[in-house]
């Protein structure tokens, strides 16, 4: 964890492979609201698509997404087209709610 | 935090002056009997008695109380005019008081969330002052 914190430092605000803990706090949000059992958040790369060949979510997964990241962090997900690319990988996902104002130690 | 919709979808005299024929269900799977005026400002509904077959018959079970709050949704929740809505899902659903035919229920709908065609909404049915049965419903259309 120390180690932790001074490379985050380093990196201008990254921790170790780049992660933040809004990273792990989506990552969290995805397993709880699409109860995906046996996961931890680790388990889901931060580069990988989550639709198609990724985490393998359909349309259904992506509205319950929409509303859990609205409820947990008041960012709303207009239409399809913002979707498209914020639901892109979970680093996607972090960028768009870095850019609607959630500070990356949420 | 800001919404785009409104924070339970309003219910007014528009709503009140709906008809059970508008629910695209057809006698005996359409769930809705009347719609009734209420003070509040609700969608009260009545629960279908079959044209009286289903009279005493007893509470419904969970099953019957979930397909008349997506029923009832959709005098609410309009789809456009050439469109039409699916429902794709029912979750979250409580029965808190048994339901009858015949009971009035009073109606609140609130969006959640919605993604592309999908929309998913929590309806809540009061009866006598008090919370009879809830569940989140996700429609697809237009």
């Amino acid at each position: 964890m120390r180690q932790s914190a001074i490379l985050w430092a380093d990196k201008g605000g990254l921790g170790l492979m780049g992660q933040t803990p809004l990273h792990q706090k989506v990552k969290q949000l995805i397993i709880e609201r699409l109860q995906l059992e046996g996961m931890a958040p680790d388990d889901i790369d931060d580069a990988a698509p989550l639709f198609g060949d990724g985490l393998g979510l359909d349309s259904i997964d992506a509205l319950e997404l929409v509303i859990g990241i609205e409820k947990t962090f008041g960012v709303k997900i207009q239409d399809e087209e913002v979707g498209a690319k914020a639901f892109a990988s979970v680093n996607a996902l972090v960028d768009f709610m870095r850019s609607k104002g959630v500070s990356p130690d949420a | 935090m800001p919404r785009s919709t409104p924070w339970w979808i309003s219910c007014g005299a528009r709503v009140s002056a709906r008809t059970p024929e508008e629910i695209p269900h057809q006698f005996p799977f359409r769930l809705v009997e009347r719609v009734e005026e209420d003070p509040r400002g609700r969608l009260a509904v009545v629960l279908s008695t079959a044209d009286g077959a289903l009279t005493g018959t007893g509470p419904w079970p969970v099953t019957l109380v979930a397909e008349a709050l997506a029923q009832a949704i959709l005098l609410v929740v309009r789809p456009s005019a050439q469109g039409t809505l699916r429902l794709v899902g029912l979750d979250k659903v409580t029965v808190y008081q048994p339901l009858e035919p015949g009971d009035r229920l009073e109606v609140e709908v609130r969006e959640l969330g919605a993604f592309g065609e999908l929309r998913r909404y929590v309806c809540r049915g009061h009866r006598g002052g008090g919370l009879a049965a809830t569940a989140e419903i996700t429609v697809s259309g237009s």
